[in-house]
């Protein structure tokens, strides 16, 4: 595709994004963490006006609701729709990770069925990966699907979901035989999070919110024909999806919710307690402006050097060491600024860049879950370790053992 | 050990500072990293430990011809000067830093940019063309707040001590900055002496300066001491980063070749998850410094806040690169604390890049204003 058709490309989404979207003042209601449900509504009707317009699914197949257009076109429209209510981080997981994956891996009649329902954002889907016994350890899993004529019947259960409770339909890894081992006996189903059987309770975390959902299966019926991939074959599928989730997230991936600390506050909070004129405080504060610097400049480099093929897409995981240091340093330089108040507070406390009682107390519980969600610290460094730099596996005791004999949680 | 192929394994490709080259410039690149590989292997970077002069003429000589010290000259006085005369020579830095290589190819160029500020002055026309063909080596006297300027007659009085100079005792010239004012002054002069140091880094020299109450004339004044010199100090930050990650790249390169290599308790080392983990962080610094280093670079280049950009490449590359290497010698164990096995040399050469100029902590209270403290 010449730089000329892209770039007429980009003036025709301009214009289109002017005249149908509505441009956001202040935050981008896209990045709420929880969507109320008539936020979700609204998401679903921009998302179905982006699909007939032809600006969702640019990369996917037209046959199945996609544009067949190429990753420089989404990044023209994503660029020029930046400041404008788009829903892509609602659907980011629904579209990018899922049905890439059902697109890759999927039947006809699966990709018929369900691609142009995702682009559209008539169905939202998650992924239900972790599971209680473990969450690092994803072949590990202990979810059990039975297999009884045209349909499974599946017990066990997941965790860790987000926006589970919004959500229609899950790609959902399960274990259909215990005499193999571990990778060889996981297959990956479509499970529709409204079949009876199951049920959704919300986890309430550390720092008192309940983003997330524990998934109770009890004697689920699956059809047979919701199966991605063979029986049995579903960890190469899983592989596939987490290949799709890294490029993803090396083309940038979802927008975040930002919760690391503005610099300026942490400037505004040493001034407040009289701390500007430490030569300590002053260097710590302005070591965590570089060390933002540094992460937003090797970010860009990172996408950019992945999407020209100069970097391997193995370095998008590798920016997460990065980002999890950043959010965790400043969130805890921001307590320690606050001295006493930072963990102490009354009702009607406030004061200098500290918007609410407990604000500071409450980001640095939050920047807690950020080496452990999404990819914990250690399995991140195993992945860049191993893709990247080519180094070995440790060696694993479960790998060749009827997963049956393998020890588990 | 000769040439540590920097090549990431698993990929096959390199990571460079700059991952924008056009075709020219990856031309010019691969020609330098050529006459490297021929000209200066690490056994010349051996041979010259101890040596007093440490450097080797001959080879400055062809570097010079290759353009290493024109590329900020303009081209009526016998340079090259590009429209991107700081990247092309960031490339060159950043190869000399893998190669560890000799000799005053900053300073000269610090000075070939301070004299180029006004190419028409007196000064410009005459040692422009002699630095670009390689005959005149300079040195930059950095330490403005130790060296005194009094006016005295038609011109200057300077007095002081100031170190450390990289390669003050082959210079022909030096680049003294005192205060807000500058002057090329004549290695030869009357009342300044340069004693040679001892140092950390044994594949590099550094001076002491003394001056003591040595008269320049107003003739050799350089500048009018306005932005340029934060200019200047920007690009030799940036160049020094850049020079600092190619040093650095080879010693990872190095590490990640031998825990691959080495077995203990029956398996490659590098399949420790108390080895690959660290080693995954690492990628992650040397890849950041290649990014901050990058944009220190294009700022320099495009006169946009160029010494902001470069201290804050400089606080981060003085930080996490030096800590990089100490973890390349760590893994190394007992074979890397020999002074047969080379990474100590690396080790060496990035300890001292880092406080030359002013290091992480000076960099830091130096860019507190701009966070608004």
């Amino acid at each position: 595709m010449s730089d000329e058709s892209i770039e007429e490309y980009r003036a025709a989404a301009r214009a289109w994004v002017a005249g149908n979207l509505r441009r956001y003042e202040g935050e981008d209601p896209d990045l709420v963490s929880d969507p109320t449900p008539e936020r979700l509504a609204e998401a679903r009707q921009i998302q179905a006006k982006l699909h007939a317009a032809g600006y969702a699914g640019f990369t996917f197949p037209k046959e199945y609701g996609g544009q067949g257009l190429t990753v420089e076109h989404e990044q023209a429209f994503l660029q020029e729709a930046a400041g404008y209510d788009v829903p892509t981080r609602v659907f980011g997981v629904s579209i990018n990770i899922i049905g890439a994956t059902i697109a890759a891996y999927g039947t006809h009649e699966q990709k018929q069925r369900h691609l142009p329902q995702i682009l559209s954002g008539a169905e939202l889907w998650i992924q239900l990966l972790s599971e209680p016994s473990g969450g690092s350890d994803l072949a590990g899993l202990i979810m059990t699907a039975v297999r009884d004529g045209d349909h499974f019947v599946v017990n066990g259960q997941k965790t860790w979901s987000s926006g589970a409770e919004f959500a229609d339909f899950s790609l959902c890894p399960v274990r259909t035989n215990w005499d193999l081992p571990k990778h060889r006996g996981i297959s990956l189903l479509m499970v529709d999070l409204r079949a009876p059987g199951l049920e959704m309770r919300p986890i309430r975390q550390i720092n008192g919110e309940a983003h997330f959902c524990e998934e109770f299966f009890t004697g689920v019926i699956v059809p047979a024909e919701n199966m991605v991939g063979a029986e049995n074959d579903g960890w190469r599928v899983i592989r596939g999806l987490l290949e799709i989730e890294h490029a993803w997230s090396g083309r940038g991936g979802p927008k975040r919710v930002d919760f690391r600390q503005d610099v300026a506050d942490l400037v505004a909070l040493a001034q407040a307690r009289g701390l500007a004129d430490d030569a300590g405080v002053r260097r710590q504060v302005t070591a965590l402006h570089v060390a933002l610097q540094v992460q937003r400049l090797v970010s860009a480099r990172v996408s950019r050097g992945v999407e020209t093929g100069k970097l391997d897409p193995g370095y998008g995981s590798m920016l997460k060491i990065g980002n999890d240091f950043v959010a965790q340093r400043a969130a805890e330089a921001a307590l320690t600024l606050a001295g006493p108040d930072g963990v102490t507070w009354a009702a009607g406390d406030g004061g200098p860049s500290m918007a609410n009682p407990g604000a500071w107390a409450y980001a640095y519980l939050t920047s807690r879950s950020a080496p452990i969600a999404g990819g914990s610290a250690e399995i991140v460094r195993n992945n860049v370790s191993e893709r990247v730099l080519g180094l070995p596996r440790e060696p694993g005791f479960d790998k060749n053992l009827p997963f049956s004999q393998v020890p588990h949680n | 050990m000769g040439k540590a192929s920097t090549a990431l394994a698993g990929t096959g490709r390199t990571s460079r500072v700059d991952l924008d080259l056009d075709d020219e410039q990856e031309l010019f690149r691969e020609t330098a990293a050529k006459f490297l590989a021929d000209r200066w292997p690490i056994s010349a970077v051996r041979a010259l430990i101890g040596d007093r002069g440490g450097f080797n003429h001959d080879i400055w000589k062809q570097a010079a011809e290759l353009g290493w010290t024109s590329l900020l000259v303009p081209e009526d006085l016998g340079g090259s000067l590009s429209g991107a005369g700081v990247r092309d020579l960031a490339i060159i830095a950043e190869e000399s830093g893998q190669a560890l290589v000799a000799g005053p190819l900053l300073p000269t160029n610090i000075v070939a940019f301070a004299l180029g500020q006004d190419p028409v002055s007196e000064l410009a026309q005459a040692h422009l063309p002699e630095i670009a063909a390689g005959r005149e080596l300079a040195a930059w006297v950095s330490r403005p707040d130790a060296v005194r300027v009094e006016s005295s007659g038609d011109g200057y009085r300077l007095t002081g001590t100031a170190g450390p100079v990289q390669d003050a005792h082959v210079a022909d010239y030096l680049l003294v900055t005192a205060g807000r004012t500058q002057f090329l002054v004549p290695a030869g002069t009357r009342g300044l002496a340069v004693e040679l140091l001892d140092g950390l880094d044994l594949s590099r020299r550094y001076g002491r300066v003394r001056f003591d109450g040595a008269l320049v004339p107003a003739a050799a004044r350089v500048g009018a001491g306005g932005a340029e010199l934060d200019a200047q100090l920007g690009l030799a930050l940036a160049l020094q980063c850049a020079e600092t990650v190619g040093a650095a790249r080879v010693a990872y390169a190095m590490t990640l070749r031998y825990v691959k290599e080495r077995k203990a308790f029956g398996r490659p080392i590098g399949s420790y998850q108390a080895l690959k983990h660290r080693l995954a962080e690492m990628l992650l610094w040397l890849e950041s410094a290649q990014a901050v280093t990058s944009a220190a670079v294009a700022a320099v280049q495009a006169d946009r806040d160029g010494l902001t950009a470069a201290r804050t490449a400089k606080a981060y590359v003085a930080d996490r690169l030096p800590a990089l290497v100490r973890d390349c010698l760590q893994m190394h164990g007992g074979v890397g604390y020999t002074w047969e096995h080379d990474l100590h040399l690396f080790l060496r050469r990035v300890e001292t890049n880092a406080e030359i100029y002013g290091g992480a902590a000076h960099q830091l209270g130096a860019l507190a204003p701009v966070i608004g403290f």
